[in-house]
């Protein structure tokens, strides 16, 4: 409620009028009621219904019909609702064509021109349409009249769903029903975003079915390229180049892992929209694909406009890849996959080329091979990354966000983590390693938090690996700084001794809404790797962080009340 | 403009009733009407802004959210081809604020739209949305005052082009 002060607020004039309005019941204003609202104010309203709600108030008066409806058909997933409208349908025996949890329909009368008109008011809703996979279960219209809608629909509907802006067929009946032909005859220049998912069996389809399409459907932007391949072959290739090229308006590719090649690449290079090339994420840390994987370079103004962009490759050869000195400064988002074990030399070498290639970049994430060819490898001891190979990053200025994920823990001393860091003014997530592979000693100690509050009081998200064993040299009270916007913060698998020092530490420094993370990520394959032996330590580390978080919230109101009061004395 | 300044800064606001407001330059930003007017008058100007479209009653109540929530960040924008279904769930205090009658309740949620304050026109919307939940197109009309204006015909039509929703 509003206080008394805030109502003081108002100018002291009108202070007997609002007291009266509470009473006032304003009796000659129009009467506002449900029916009266604008569609625009509907739309807001029927955002919030469930599809159950949205097709009872539909029928609730006729100015109530048209938001409601708009809201119900805007996403479909398959067509046999709208097919529904054109004329009742009935079940067939399947000659066992489909699998036994597809149901066949057929219509039971002839259509109409009539049916066609009530079909137009509902067609013209759909903006999203999901063909779900084939193991879903689902009704569809017998394949011979679905050809037959596309052949007898009226001329004055050429395109059957105008409104039509994101097509997504997941199914792989993509060839055994007649999903390619049928959408041949009824897409058109609206559609913006699709996907196709298709199989070694139906990608030559697929390919043609998009290169049709290119013409028709000049305004797509967005292209999902998703499949069951785990390879890619020359032919593949060409016709991925192929689709790519002839879509000009594409700015956004999702793509699988091993099928970002080199000749692929490089066709985006040349694509004169591209802006975003991401990596499907399911696809990214599979370990799948081997080294050599990038073009031979960056080629001369490749890239103009990108801003987000994911590679797999090797280190050393993202260094060969970026060494012609191209340099593409729109560029925010920069995801390295990389696919083998790097030495900390070619990391070196390849901060320098980042920096030197991409200035402007805002987020940097470097991930690693998580697998048994990583952790069944043998250690070497070049693979450590220590303050000269980060010493680069204070020259990306508008670095936000960096992610490394490493093998190894970085070693790196409280006062040079500190030094670094505090060089990165625009740094607020920070995620160095805490969950390496091969647990050796950090040197960091959680002595380096009061340094970072000092130092980088904007943080936001920390995540380190340190020595939670090391003494512990809580500051006196009265020189206390503690972290002003940090809401997480993680140590990973960092070993920590049970005893107080740690968690009264982090009740220290940590503001009131942080929160301690300990829940590990490791994948279950990096786990399965690791064997019992490592993973009994990675989880007692972890069991002991939790023990900490348990009884931070208390420690933290604890100082909090302390340093009010310390206040109070001065 | 300064932030230093607008934190003291008041607004005057003038009701399609005549009656004059004075509130804290935070609480009266949070309609992004109201924040438009002001850049355009600029920060010297002692002007009274005039609202046409609201009743001190009803901007009384608003103006209590936008002081409760004057210090909340700014919304994100919403993509407007976006279809996701959005959550009902309303915070206790907003709950309690809207617990009016029907009247004002369509009074906040044309006010919130007039003076362009999304998250309150959420909670108006919501409201609305909550009241609608399981019930059936007679139990609507019946709450809401509204007259059928369906021949028998048209309503069954619709209902059956539909069905496939209903018990979802």
């Amino acid at each position: 409620m509003m206080s008394h002060s805030q109502n003081a607020r108002y100018s002291s004039d009108t202070r007997t009028a609002l007291d009266e309005v509470a009473v006032y019941q304003h009796p000659s204003a129009p009467s506002r009621s449900a029916t009266a609202l604008s569609l625009e104010i509907q739309d807001n309203i029927f955002s919030f219904c469930p599809p159950g709600d949205l097709a009872r108030c539909a029928r609730v008066c006729k100015s109530w019909t048209s938001a409601p409806l708009d809201r119900l058909w805007y996403t479909q997933t398959g067509l046999v609702n709208l097919f529904r409208i054109l004329a009742p349908l009935r079940p067939i025996l399947s000659n066992g064509e489909f699998p036994s949890h597809i149901k066949i329909k057929r219509f039971t009368r002839d259509v109409v021109f009539s049916d066609w008109k009530r079909f137009e008011s509902y067609a013209t809703r759909i903006r999203h349409l999901e063909i779900p996979p084939t193991r879903t279960p689902a009704t569809l219209l017998d394949p011979s009249a679905l050809e037959q809608l596309v052949l007898e629909k009226p001329a004055t509907m050429p395109v059957l769903l105008p409104s039509l802006k994101r097509l997504q067929i997941w199914g792989q009946l993509t060839l055994e029903y007649p999903w390619l032909s049928f959408f041949k005859g009824v897409l058109h220049e609206s559609l913006r975003d699709i996907a196709i998912s298709f199989s070694s069996k139906t990608y030559q389809a697929v390919v043609d079915f998009y290169l049709d399409l290119a013409p028709r459907s000049p305004s797509i932007t967005t292209l999902h390229l998703w499949n069951s391949l785990t390879s890619i072959d020359q032919a593949t290739e060409a016709s991925v180049t192929q689709i790519i090229h002839s879509l000009r308006e594409l700015n956004t590719i999702h793509i699988q892992s091993c099928q970002l090649t080199p000749i692929i690449l490089s066709s985006l290079h040349q694509h004169p929209n591209i802006r975003k090339i991401s990596i499907i994420k399911e696809t990214i840390r599979s370990g799948r694909t081997p080294s050599g994987l990038l073009p031979a370079s960056l080629e001369e103004g490749a890239f103009r406009r990108l801003t987000d962009l994911t590679l797999l490759c090797s280190l050393p050869e993202l260094n060969r890849y970026l060494s012609s000195g191209t340099v593409c400064d729109c560029l925010e988002v920069l995801l390295i996959d990389v696919v083998s074990q790097p030495s900390a030399e070619s990391f070196r070498n390849c901060l320098v080329r980042i920096v030197e290639s991409f200035p402007g970049i805002a987020s940097l994430v470097i991930t690693r091979r998580e697998d048994l060819s990583v952790v069944g490898s043998k250690r070497e001891e070049t693979a450590t990354l220590s303050l000269q190979d980060l010493e680069l990053l204070p020259r990306l200025r508008n670095l936000c966000n960096l992610e490394i994920h490493h093998t190894d823990p970085i070693s790196m001393s409280d006062n040079e983590l500190t030094g670094l860091l505090s060089q990165c003014p625009s740094l607020s997530t920070v995620y160095l390693n805490s969950e390496p592979i091969f647990l050796s000693i950090s040197q960091l100690t959680i002595n380096v938090l009061p340094l970072l509050a000092k130092r980088c009081p904007h943080l936001e998200e920390l995540s380190l690996f340190i020595d939670g064993t090391k003494p512990v040299d809580i500051p006196e009270p009265t020189e206390l700084m503690t972290f002003e916007n940090l809401f997480y913060i993680d140590f990973g698998s960092s070993p920590v001794t049970e005893d107080g020092d740690v968690a009264t530490m982090l009740g220290q420094v940590l503001p009131s809404e942080c929160e301690l993370n300990t829940t590990s990520a490791f994948s279950e394959d990096l786990r399965k790797a690791l064997g019992p032996q490592v993973l009994r330590v990675v989880d007692l580390n972890h069991a002991n962080w939790k023990k900490i978080a348990k009884v931070l919230p208390s420690l933290i109101k604890t100082r909090i009340l302390t340093q009010k009061r310390v206040l109070k004395h001065r | 403009m300064s932030t230093t300044e607008d934190k003291t800064r008041k607004v005057k606001l003038v009701t399609s009733d005549n009656e004059e407001f004075e509130v804290d330059w935070e609480v009266a930003t949070r309609s992004v009407l109201i924040k438009h007017m002001l850049e355009d008058i600029g920060e010297s100007e002692e002007q009274a802004i005039p609202l046409p479209n609201v009743t001190a009653n009803v901007l009384k109540k608003v103006l209590e959210w936008c002081e409760h929530h004057r210090k909340d960040p700014e919304p994100a924008p919403e993509s407007s081809d976006d279809n996701r279904k959005r959550t009902l769930e309303i915070g206790d205090w907003d709950a309690k604020f809207i617990q009016v009658d029907q009247e004002m309740l369509f009074e906040i949620i044309l006010a919130a739209n007039y003076l362009d304050i999304k998250a309150l026109l959420d909670v108006g919307c919501k409201t609305v949305a909550n009241m609608i939940k399981g019930k059936q197109p007679e139990e609507i009309r019946k709450m809401f005052n509204i007259v059928n204006d369906f021949t028998p015909e048209e309503e069954a039509q619709i209902k059956k082009e539909n069905e496939w929703a209903e018990d979802r």
